[in-house]
C-alpha cells in the first residue's frame, strides 16, 4: 500500500501542491487534472525526482525516500517527455534500462522479447529508433516501465501519441497489470481513464479535490446535465447562459449538451453526466479563461 | 483444586543472543564498503553499460594526450624548468575534468535522465564510478607525461613532479565533487575548472617565478598530507554521490 500522508510541495514561493493525502492500493488510478495543476509534480514525488517539502510518501509503511533503491527497484515510471538515445534499438535501449534496473542479462533479454510483443514491436526490435514515430517511442517507453515487472506503475501522459487501436491494446494491458500492483495513470484525456479507473483523483487549486470511483464523481452533478436542439441564430447567447459541454450541428441546427443548475425547461432532455462533463464543470474557470486567450 | 504448575523453558542468555542479532541482521541491511559497491555495479552493468560511450572517451584521451605532448613538444625551448612545476599544478585535473564533465552533464541534460533517475543504479552512481575510473586514468596518463618531460628537461624532479601533480589532481577531484553536490545547475562543474584556472593561471601571471618557486619549495611532507587528505575526501565524496538525489530531489 502506497500512502501520500499531507504532502506539500512548494517550489520558492510557489505552491505547487499543498496538504495532499492519499491511499493507494491494487488497481488502476487516474489522475485527472489540466495542464499545469500539478499532476507532474506528484508523479515527480512518487517516483523519488522531487522530494516533498512538508508530509511523506510511504509504501508499506516506509518512507519511500529512506527505502532508496529498494523502491525503484519496484516502480516502473514512464515520464511525460521520455528520452531516448536515437542511435539504439528498443532491445538495445531496452537492455541497457534493465541493467540499471539490476536485471540479470539472461533474464532481461526474455523479457525484453515479451515486452515488445506486447507492444507490438517486435517487427522493429532491432532497428534504430531515430526512425520511429511517436507512438512507437511512447510502446518503448511503455515497455521499459514494465521491464522490472513492477509493483508500482507510473505513467505522465501515457497515451499521448498513440492512435486510437494503440489506446485500446494500452488500456486493456493496464487492466490485466492492475489485478497484482498498483497502477497510477496522470492524464488530462479523460477518455483514457474513464473505462478503466478504479478511482479517479481530481486536484484543484493544488489540492485533491476528489478521489472517488466514476460512478460517485459522476453523480456530483447529477440532474444538472441537459442536452437540447438550438438554433443557429441562438447558439451564442446560449453558450454565455449556460455552461456548454459538447455541440454538435445536424439537421440545420446544434445539437447542445450543457450544464445549469436552473429548473428544466420541457424542450430539455436530461441525460447520465459522464466524467468529461464533470471534468469540464469543474475546471470551468480554467476552460473559459483558455477560450479567452486563444 | 488444585492449581496446574505449568513449566516455562526459558531461553539460555547465549540462545537470546543469537535471537537478537538474528532479529537485527534480518531488519538492519548492512551498509556496502565503496569497494563492494563499486564492484557489485561492475558485475551487473558490466563495462559495456558502465561505459556506453568508450568510443569517445578513447577519442578524448587519444586527443587530449596529443595535444598536451604537441604542447610539450613544441614549447619545449622557450619553457623553463622551473616553470615547469605550475604547469604540472595547473593542468594535471584537465583531462580528469574533461572526461568526466563530457558524459555527466550531456546525462543531467538529456530527456533520458528522469527515466535513468529511476533505475536502481542512477545517474549519480554511474558517474562516481566512472569518475574512479577516470582519477586512476588521468593518474596514469599524468605520470607518462611527467616521464616524458624528465627526458626533455633532465632538471626536473621527477618525484617532486608526480607528487604535485597527483595532489592538484586529487584536490582538484575532491573540489569537482563538492561543486556537482553543493551548487546548482550542470554547468557548476564548469565553473568549478574556470576557477581552477583563474585560481592557478592569475599568480602565475603576475609572478610567474614567484609562483613556481612557492610550488617547489612547498615540502614534499606538506604535498603527501594533501595528497592523503584529498584522497580520503574524495572516496568520502564519491561514497555520497552514490547515494546523492539533492535536498529537494534532482529535478
Amino acid at each position: 500500500m502506497l500512502i501520500v500522508e499531507d504532502v506539500t510541495k512548494n517550489f520558492g514561493q510557489f505552491h505547487a501542491l499543498k496538504n495532499i493525502n492519499l491511499e493507494f492500493h491494487n488497481g488502476v488510478y487516474g489522475l485527472l487534472a489540466p495542464n499545469g495543476a500539478g499532476k507532474t509534480t506528484l508523479i515527480k514525488m512518487l517516483t523519488t525526482l522531487l522530494f516533498p517539502t512538508r508530509g511523506s510518501i510511504r509504501y508499506d509503511g516506509e518512507d519511500i525516500i529512506k527505502m532508496d533503491e529498494r523502491y525503484r527497484e519496484m516502480i516502473g515510471y514512464l515520464p511525460q517527455e521520455f528520452g531516448y538515445y536515437k542511435n539504439y534499438s528498443p532491445t538495445s535501449y531496452l537492455l541497457y534500462l534493465a541493467a540499471l534496473k539490476g536485471i540479470h542479462r539472461k533474464t532481461a533479454i526474455t523479457r525484453v522479447e515479451e515486452l515488445l510483443k506486447t507492444v507490438a514491436l517486435d517487427h522493429v526490435a532491432n532497428k534504430k529508433m531515430k526512425k520511429f514515430s511517436g507512438g512507437m517511442i511512447q510502446r518503448v517507453g511503455i515497455a521499459q516501465a514494465m521491464l522490472n515487472d513492477p509493483k508500482i506503475l507510473i505513467l505522465d501522459e501515457p497515451t499521448a501519441g498513440l492512435d486510437p487501436k494503440e489506446r485500446v491494446r494500452f488500456r486493456n494491458l493496464l487492466t490485466n497489470l492492475a489485478r497484482d500492483r498498483i497502477v497510477i495513470l496522470s492524464t488530462h484525456i479523460v477518455s483514457d481513464v474513464e473505462s478503466i479507473a478504479n478511482e479517479i483523483i481530481m486536484i484543484k487549486n493544488q489540492e485533491v479535490l476528489y478521489k472517488d470511483t466514476v460512478s460517485n464523481i459522476c453523480r456530483k452533478i447529477d440532474g444538472l446535465v441537459y442536452e437540447t436542439e438550438v438554433s443557429y441564430e441562438q447558439t451564442e447567447q446560449f453558450r454565455t447562459t449556460y455552461l456548454s459541454l459538447s455541440e454538435k450541428q445536424e439537421n440545420g441546427s446544434m445539437y447542445m449538451r450543457f450544464l445549469t443548475e436552473d429548473t428544466a425547461k420541457p424542450e430539455w432532455k436530461s441525460v447520465h453526466p459522464n466524467l468529461e462533463d464533470v471534468f469540464l464543470y469543474i475546471y470551468q474557470d480554467g476552460v473559459r479563461s483558455d477560450d479567452q486567450t486563444a | 483444586m488444585e492449581k496446574q504448575k505449568f513449566h516455562i523453558e526459558y531461553p539460555t542468555d547465549l540462545e537470546r543472543r543469537n535471537q537478537i542479532s538474528s532479529i537485527v541482521s534480518a531488519g538492519l541491511t548492512k551498509p556496502k564498503s565503496f569497494p563492494s559497491y563499486l564492484l557489485e555495479m561492475y558485475q551487473q552493468l558490466g563495462f559495456r553499460y558502465l561505459f556506453r560511450d568508450a568510443t569517445e572517451i578513447l577519442f578524448t584521451t587519444c586527443l587530449a594526450l596529443a595535444v598536451m605532448l604537441y604542447g610539450i613538444f613544441s614549447l619545449k625551448s622557450s619553457i623553463d624548468t622551473q616553470d615547469l612545476y605550475s604547469f604540472i599544478f595547473t593542468l594535471s585535473p584537465i583531462f580528469y575534468f574533461a572526461l568526466s564533465s563530457l558524459f555527466l552533464v550531456r546525462a543531467l541534460m538529456k530527456d533520458t535522465f528522469s527515466v535513468e533517475m529511476t533505475c536502481k543504479y542512477h545517474v549519480f552512481q554511474l558517474a562516481a564510478f566512472r569518475m574512479f575510473i577516470f582519477s586512476m586514468l588521468t593518474m596514469l596518463i599524468n605520470i607518462t607525461l611527467i616521464i616524458v618531460l624528465s627526458f626533455l628537461f633532465q632538471s626536473i624532479q621527477i618525484l617532486d613532479a608526480l607528487l604535485l601533480s597527483c595532489s592538484s589532481l586529487s584536490l582538484f577531484s575532491v573540489l569537482y565533487l563538492y561543486a556537482l553536490r553543493y551548487a546548482k545547475g550542470p554547468y557548476a562543474t564548469y565553473l568549478m575548472m574556470a576557477s581552477w584556472l583563474l585560481v592557478n593561471v592569475l599568480p602565475a601571471t603576475l609572478n610567474q617565478n614567484m609562483y613556481s618557486m612557492f610550488l617547489r619549495h612547498v615540502p614534499a611532507y606538506v604535498y603527501g598530507i594533501v595528497l592523503i587528505i584529498s584522497i580520503m575526501l574524495y572516496v568520502k565524496t564519491l561514497k555520497k554521490l552514490i547515494a546523492f538525489r539533492g535536498a529537494e530531489g534532482v529535478l
